[in-house]
């Protein structure tokens, strides 16, 4: 394979992982109108769970097998975290203004942070190598594919799904057909868990590093393409999150030492020049939200 | 006496921090932002102090006036850059504006982490000013800067004071109240208003980071974390917008939060101070949000169910 494909693959991969974080942010926030700043924290937690599965299952099993246990495991851990969080942090707090929640959420972020560093301690860990017959970076790029279809297919041809895009479009007429908010919040909540926690695994095992702050930047580059590409479904997020992914992973690979270690500076100097040329990508829009 | 002298200097820099992002959020600004500013104002005067600081010498006088113009430096720095960010975000309201002030405060960070000329993420070093912290001087050294600290969050609050009985106020009101409605009657709430309070109230962040850099005279990238800059966010929150309860509650964290760091709490047995300290950040963020869900909990416990036909849980 030659050098611009290897970049090519690997920004595809990094670019899937931060879509679908990108998604958990905007699914949320298609809902209930609030950047949920612990989902950085879930998806460190799961990439914890998948760690610790791998290390729970050893050698004993085959190599596929650990893989898919401990991507289910991390996906489970990782739902009922959010579930967890909305119950006990953000119910006590519908119909607060945004901002309000928003601190909230922060607050819950840096809590989980300390109970993370304290618990596993703030080193760095190195993630469980499977001897797959592929590359972990092609594997990774299948799962998160396919989480992707998975997704689609939940959102857009399911009756849960076309009951979270009705509370989506509106919260107070889907109640009045017949629809629970309170119930579709928090599938809403544990969806975005899931899959915030099988790109922590696919982080795990293609980066081969896991530490409990390790979410913070993954997490704030998510935010934004949730912010800039969520204009109407899940298509913007996803090209948004692609493109930043192959930038950041093209500038780490071409440009000059000097400067590829200013990559995360680069990239988030787009994110910021995109939010003030569109800031109702998402926010402040006046037509109704769709996921 | 040096002790209670250098707290007095700290605590007199978290004063105002969270002043200054106070008066921002005041006008229905909700920047996260605010130690990208105190970072571009300690980086600021760490280039000055890269460029010139060898010309200085030992002459007090000198050195004072370096370390005067390194604040106005930063100042006007913070000032222009906090000018044209809120310009070029005249557009992203409430949450969107919050996470791009957070986000540009992380590309601060990032590039002077990655910066060797300012120091990397080593940190930048800058030799004593005006007085040094030999034995001799070390009192004159700490008391200057406690002085000066002290004549800066004086001035602050007295111009915010002042503020409040002003017209100004009144526009922090009615932007907060409902921001249409103010730009209807006749405030220019966009550019007038909300620009020009966060290039000011940025301004004095980067004012306050080159007071920073030459009191510790070393500073890393690490200082200018988010998570630093949650208990200025916290006593911000705390304070509830208001003045005077802000400056309470910013020395009442700053104390809490130094007896923690001190392990005082080793007076119930050094395993129980070391315990404390290293769940902090956790103390913080709980804080957080029991400052937020907090008043309203307790309603509810007293049984008020929120505005009257509007259910408060779904």
């Amino acid at each position: 394979m030659s050098y611009f494909a290897a970049q090519v693959l690997n920004g595809l991969c990094l670019g899937s992982i931060y879509s679908l974080i990108a998604l958990g942010f905007a699914l949320v926030y298609s809902i209930l109108r609030f950047l949920n700043f612990a989902h950085s924290e879930v998806f460190t937690s799961g990439a914890f769970a998948g760690y610790f599965t791998l290390l729970a299952l050893g050698p004993h099993f085959g190599p596929w097998t650990r893989f898919a246990v401990a991507t289910v495991v991390a996906a489970l851990a990782a739902g009922s975290l959010a579930v967890l969080i909305e119950r006990v942090a953000y119910r006590p707090l519908r119909h607060m203004p945004p901002v309000t929640v928003l601190l909230t959420a922060i607050g819950v972020s840096i809590t989980l942070q300390n109970i993370g560093r304290i618990a596993f301690s703030p080193q760095t860990r190195g993630y469980p190598t499977l001897d797959l017959p592929l590359a972990p970076r092609q594997v990774g790029l299948a799962v998160l594919a396919g989480s992707f279809v998975l997704l689609w297919w939940l959102i857009y041809r399911l009756p849960a799904g076309i009951r979270i895009r009705a509370v989506a479009e509106n919260l107070e007429t889907a109640r009045l057909m017949g629809i629970e908010p309170g119930r579709v919040i928090v599938l809403v909540f544990f969806l975005g868990g899931t899959f915030a926690g099988v790109a922590g695994v696919v982080w795990g095992l293609v980066y081969g590093t896991v530490q409990p702050e390790m979410g913070f930047l993954p997490g704030l580059k998510a935010f934004i393409i949730a912010v800039v590409g969520s204009v109407g479904d899940l298509r913007g997020t996803l090209v948004v999150g692609m493109a930043l992914g192959i930038i950041e992973a093209l500038a780490a690979g071409f440009l000059p030492s000097s400067l590829s270690a200013l990559r995360e500076v680069i990239v988030l100097s787009l994110l910021l020049l995109a939010l003030m040329a569109r800031p109702n990508g998402l926010f402040g829009s006046s037509t109704p939200v769709k996921v | 006496m040096e002790f209670f002298l250098y707290h007095l200097t700290f605590a007199g820099i978290s004063l105002l921090l969270a002043q200054s992002l106070n008066l921002i959020w005041r006008f229905d600004r909700f920047s996260l932002g605010h130690q990208g500013f105190f970072a571009l104002g300690a980086y600021s005067g760490a280039i000055l102090a890269r460029l010139w600081i060898a010309s200085v010498g030992s002459s007090r006088f000198a050195g004072l006036a370096f370390l005067v113009a390194s604040m106005v430096f930063a100042c006007a720095v913070s000032t222009l850059v906090a000018w044209f960010l809120a310009r070029s975000l005249e557009r992203a309201q409430g949450d969107a504006f919050a996470v791009a002030t957070l986000i540009f405060a992380e590309i601060i960070r990032l590039a002077v982490t990655n910066t060797s000329f300012v120091g990397g993420g080593l940190g930048f070093e800058v030799p004593y000013l005006v007085f040094d912290n030999s034995k001799d001087e070390r009192f004159a050294y700490v008391a200057l800067y406690a002085s000066l600290v002290s004549v800066l969050c004086m001035a602050l609050y007295w111009g915010l004071r002042r503020l409040d009985g002003s017209v100004y106020a009144l526009y922090a009101n009615a932007v907060r109240d409902d921001s249409l409605a103010a730009e209807l009657s006749g405030v220019d709430v966009q550019r007038r208003l909300q620009g020009r309070v966060f290039a000011l109230g940025c301004g004095v962040a980067g004012m306050t980071g080159a007071v920073f850099l030459h009191f510790t005279t070393l500073i890393v990238p690490a200082d200018f974390s988010f998570l630093n800059s949650l208990p200025i966010v916290l006593s911000v929150v705390l304070g509830r917008l208001d003045t005077r309860r802000c400056t309470v509650m910013t020395l009442a964290l700053y104390a809490g939060l130094e007896t923690i760091k001190l392990r005082f709490f080793g007076l119930f047995g050094p395993e129980v101070g070391s315990r404390i300290a290293e769940w902090r950040d956790a103390q913080i963020g709980l804080l957080l949000v029991l400052s937020v869900t907090g008043p309203l909990l307790w309603r509810r416990l007293r049984g008020h169910r929120g505005p009257a036909g509007q259910k408060v849980a779904t």
